[in-house]
C-alpha cells in the first residue's frame, strides 16, 4: 500500500516529531521466534475440529440474491446483524 | 492480481504452509501496528497470532485478486479497538495492583524517566482517543495515505483528514504545554 500523494510537500517538525517517536518505539521489538510454530499449530487443530471445512471453503451465490452475488454466509451474517428482515438487512449489508 | 494472491489462493485451498508464508511477510506490520496501540508486546503478541487465526479460518472471503495489507490493517485494528474496550475498565484496577506489588519503578519518585522527550510524545500520542490515535499509527507508523486510511476504516476521507488534523493539533499543544519544543525534539529523534 503506497501512494505517490501520500507525504506533503512541506513536513513540519511536528510530523518528524510524531513519526520518529512512533517508530522509535517499535523498533526494536519483533514477536517471539515460536509464535509462528505455534499459530500453525492451532490452525492445523482449528482444521482438524472444524466439521465443515469444505462447507465453509465453498461459496457459491444465492439464487435470490444473484444480481448481488452474494454468499450463504453473507446472507446470513446480514440476517443476525439485522433480523428485521431479509430486506432491511440486505439494504445495511450493502451500505 | 496481487503479490499476494497465489498465497491467498493456496491458503483458501486449505494449504497451511501459505498461511505460515503469509505470517512471514506481515507479521512486523501487524505486530508493530499491534504494539504502537496497546503497548504491550504480549498483547501485541495475542493480536498478531488472532489475526491470522482469522485468515485462515475467513480465508473464503478474502478477495485473492486485491492486496492483503487493507485486510490486515482492518483485522488489526479491530481487535486492538476489542482489546482497547476492555482494557479501559480493567486498566485501574491493574494499575492499583502493580502500584501494591508491583516493583519499585511504579514509585512516584521514580517518575524522573517520564521527563525524557520521546516518552512525552509517546504519553499525549497515548492520551489521543482511539480513533485519532488509529489514523496517527497508519499515516506515521505505516504511511498510509489518508485515501488508504479511509479505505481500512470504511469511513469517508474527510473523516480521517479530520481526525488527524486534530490529533495534529492535541499533540501540538500537549507537547507546547510540556515545554517541549519541538525543535528540540525534532533534535532529538534524530
Amino acid at each position: 500500500m503506497s501512494s505517490p500523494t501520500k507525504k506533503p510537500a512541506l513536513v513540519k517538525p511536528i510530523d518528524y516529531t510524531i513519526r520518529n517517536s512512533l517508530r522509535n518505539s517499535v523498533a526494536g521489538y519483533q514477536p517471539t521466534p515460536g509464535l509462528r510454530q505455534r499459530l500453525l499449530q492451532t490452525a492445523a487443530k482449528h482444521e482438524l475440529f472444524n466439521p465443515f471445512p469444505e462447507l465453509l471453503r465453498e461459496r457459491r451465490p444465492l439464487n435470490v440474491f444473484d444480481p448481488l452475488d452474494l454468499g450463504w454466509r453473507e446472507v446470513a451474517l446480514a440476517q443476525i446483524i439485522r433480523p428485521a428482515g431479509s430486506v432491511g438487512s440486505m439494504i445495511n449489508y450493502l451500505r | 492480481m496481487s503479490l499476494d494472491t497465489p498465497l491467498i489462493l493456496r491458503l483458501q485451498a486449505g494449504d497451511l504452509d501459505a498461511l505460515g508464508a503469509l505470517y512471514d511477510r506481515y507479521r512486523l506490520t501487524v505486530y508493530r501496528t499491534a504494539l504502537a496501540v496497546t503497548r504491550d508486546p504480549d498483547v501485541a503478541e495475542d493480536i498478531l497470532q488472532e489475526v491470522f487465526l482469522r485468515m485462515n479460518t475467513y480465508a473464503a472471503s478474502i478477495r485473492a485478486d486485491a492486496p492483503l495489507a487493507p485486510w490486515l490493517y482492518r483485522v488489526t485494528i479491530n481487535l486492538t479497538y476489542t482489546w482497547f474496550a476492555r482494557h479501559k475498565f480493567l486498566a485501574p484496577l491493574d494499575e492499583f495492583l502493580e502500584r501494591l506489588i508491583g516493583p519499585v519503578r511504579h514509585r512516584p519518585e521514580n517518575a524522573v524517566e517520564h521527563r525524557d522527550g520521546r516518552e512525552a510524545v509517546q504519553q499525549a500520542i497515548d492520551a489521543l482517543p482511539f480513533n485519532q490515535r488509529i489514523v496517527v499509527i497508519l499515516h506515521y507508523l505505516n504511511d498510509l495515505s489518508l485515501q488508504e486510511i479511509a479505505e481500512v476504516q470504511n469511513c469517508p476521507i474527510g473523516t480521517i483528514k479530520s481526525r488527524l488534523y486534530y490529533a495534529r493539533e492535541t499533540l501540538r499543544q500537549q507537547l507546547e504545554a510540556k515545554s517541549l519544543t519541538l525543535e528540540v525534539l525534532y533534535e532529538f529523534s534524530n
